[in-house]
């Protein structure tokens, strides 16, 4: 399994607790490179804040999080030291989430994100959404601020491949009409997408995605699976996402993990996950003795098969 | 008419230096959504910076033997007004880092006490370090232009105040150039909107923040060296009237609104220089905040501030 031989993101016993109130509890899952992970559970089951303890919003109670960058290209950084002049070139690998501010797993451990109720800068233009995104690095091309006033030429040409690509991200999302709108001005679809290409635009080595399709219609939710595929397969960007709409995490997940109040219920490829009689049960909602008989069940052929 | 083109003149000038600012007071409010009341003294302290500048090198200058022509004045000036910027800038950045950022996340009526006790602190502190007494500068650029000519009344502009109009230009094309088109602008602009998304996407947001008071500070210099110029006097107690009276300016234009800070700073000046032309000086903030309250009452949200708008 990719996420047990190539994870990009390791949690391990993850708990996060709000006074006596336990959101997530000894939760411990990987997400593969390469592969999009769907995180899902019925409401409530603490999905939202395994996204904030990720992301830096919150602080996790106890745990580990674990981010891997992928290895490079060997030539272009055997390239790298020998323009440097030192002898090596040292590039973090490993980023533990817990330990970081919230701008630096952004900026450095390169994790993007988006919200299940759309956080777009409403009141900046579309492009300026995704010039923001790209501040970290504009603002050092621009001499923090300097060079930019004065209009070098450096900066310039900087600022247009920014530009550049905040309109391969407008036209991949289908937004290119309306770079210069309001952001608020979008439909709903529409700020959907654009918060997507706003977090594609930070350069993520992982994207994570609080219920992309919600609110979507079918239409619009096709176009969201050719998106994310895309981003999976054209950018190499590793997707992890929380969703409620079935169909859209059975039809693009390679991975699916399974919460219900707070602790995991199940883990495998989506097959596998369809018919655990604990998802069934835990979405469909059924009698405690059935539960334990379902149990019981799942553990008679846990010892048939092995774990 | 004479009369009142020369209070049209007069009331621009102090108008851009309360402009200059309210610019303070509407950035810091835009961003953190706290009323930064240790403005006013800050503003003060650097005329004081402005004044203590410019003592060194007229000093230096009478010593190397310079005859202080007005060529000289003017390089002066312009090394009073770089430095006075740079060292004031200094002071707002180290009040934010002691007095304000601690407080980030705590109750939001905090970070006001702790901006009524910095305030209240560079006010006694520049008192006890300078004396209590007004601080004179020798008469500058006293030359006046006429503009205009009648039997009884000649309309002058002096070259202060032409200088004071140029130089507040300059700086608020340049400041505007910032915030709308440079990466740090638009940073603060996205900061403005939500702090927490924009740090999500990278924004080191307690840098921003600290630059912002760096740039406020930086024009409040901008008004201090002006304000020492125009009037040639400062006091310790020279922060508070000016520093309400801009935060009244930002309010007025639209608190949060970068264009509203000058429209208001320039309408209160305005108000101020005509009322006291026309009617009794005695009256004049009694007639610049009668204002406020009758444009607070129509347009709540002041001339170009956005209504609140209830989020979906």
């Amino acid at each position: 399994m990719r996420w047990e031989t190539d994870p990009i993101l390791k949690v391990e016993h993850l708990t996060m607790r709000f006074g006596g109130l336990v959101a997530v509890n000894d939760l411990t899952f990987s997400a593969g490179r390469g592969e999009i992970t769907a995180l899902i559970g019925p409401n409530g089951a603490g999905k939202t804040t395994v996204f904030n303890c990720i992301t830096g919003f919150y602080k996790p109670t106890e745990g580990r999080m674990a981010l891997i960058h992928p290895r490079l290209d060997i030539d272009a950084e055997i390239e790298a030291a020998t323009v440097s002049g030192e002898a090596f070139v040292s590039r973090p690998s490993v980023f533990l989430l817990e330990r970081l501010p919230d701008y630096r797993v952004s900026a450095e451990a390169k994790v993007a994100r988006t919200f299940q109720n759309i956080r777009l800068f409403s009141g900046m233009t579309v492009l300026e959404n995704l010039l923001v995104a790209q501040h970290n690095s504009l603002m050092h091309a621009s001499g923090f601020s300097i060079l930019g006033i004065l209009g070098a030429k450096s900066y310039t040409d900087f600022e247009h491949g920014a530009i550049d690509r905040a309109k391969y991200w407008l036209e991949k999302t289908g937004l290119i009409d309306r770079a210069d709108d309001p952001a608020g001005d979008l439909p709903y679809g529409a700020q959907r997408r654009l918060e997507i290409g706003r977090a594609m635009c930070t350069r993520p080595v992982l994207l994570c995605l609080d219920e992309p399709a919600a609110g979507l219609n079918p239409r619009e939710s096709l176009e969201l699976n050719a998106l994310l595929n895309s981003i999976r397969d054209d950018e190499g960007t590793s997707v992890l996402l929380i969703e409620h709409d079935m169909s859209v995490v059975m039809e693009i997940s390679d991975h699916v993990v399974v919460l219900d109040y707070g602790t995991k219920i199940s883990d495998g490829a989506p097959s596998f996950v369809k018919s655990d009689p604990r998802v069934i049960a835990a979405y469909l909602g059924v009698e405690d003795e059935d539960v334990e008989a379902a149990e019981a069940e799942v553990d008679a052929v846990e010892a048939e098969v092995g774990p | 008419m004479e009369v009142f083109v020369q209070q049209l003149i007069n009331g621009i000038t102090l108008g851009s230096i309360y402009g200059l600012i309210a610019i303070g007071y509407t950035m810091v409010f835009g961003i953190i959504g706290m009323v930064n009341f240790a403005h006013g003294d800050v503003f003060m302290l650097s005329a004081f910076v402005a004044l203590i500048t410019f003592l060194v090198i007229t000093t230096f200058l009478a010593a190397i033997g310079v005859i202080t022509g007005s060529v000289w004045i003017v390089i002066a000036l312009l090394i009073c007004l770089i430095v006075s910027m740079v060292v004031t800038s200094l002071w707002n950045w180290a009040i934010e880092r002691m007095a304000y950022r601690p407080l980030r996340g705590s109750f939001r009526l905090a970070p006001l006490i702790s901006a009524i006790g910095m305030s209240i602190f560079l006010s006694n502190f520049v008192q006890v370090a300078q004396g209590p007494r007004n601080k004179p500068t020798p008469p500058m650029l006293t030359d006046v232009l006429t503009v205009m000519k009648s039997a009884n009344y000649d309309v002058n502009i002096s070259y202060k105040q032409i200088a004071i109009w140029l130089i507040t230009a300059v700086l608020l094309a340049a400041f505007w150039y910032v915030v709308q088109k440079t990466p740090l602008g638009r940073a603060q602009r996205a900061c403005e909107q939500d702090r927490k998304m924009a740090a999500l996407l990278g924004v080191d947001v307690d840098k921003t923040i600290s630059l912002t008071f760096v740039m406020g500070a930086a024009l409040a210099a901008v008004a201090g060296t002006m304000y020492l110029l125009y009037y040639g006097v400062v006091s310790f107690s020279d922060g508070f009237t000016p520093g309400v009276k801009a935060f009244t300016a930002a309010v007025l234009g639209g608190i949060g609104s970068l264009p509203g800070a000058v429209i208001g700073g320039l309408l209160i000046g305005l108000i101020e220089t005509f009322w006291s032309a026309y009617f009794t000086i005695d009256y004049k903030d009694v007639a610049a905040f009668s204002i406020l309250v009758v444009v607070l009452i129509f347009m709540p949200q002041g001339i170009l501030g956005k209504p609140e708008v209830e989020k979906v």
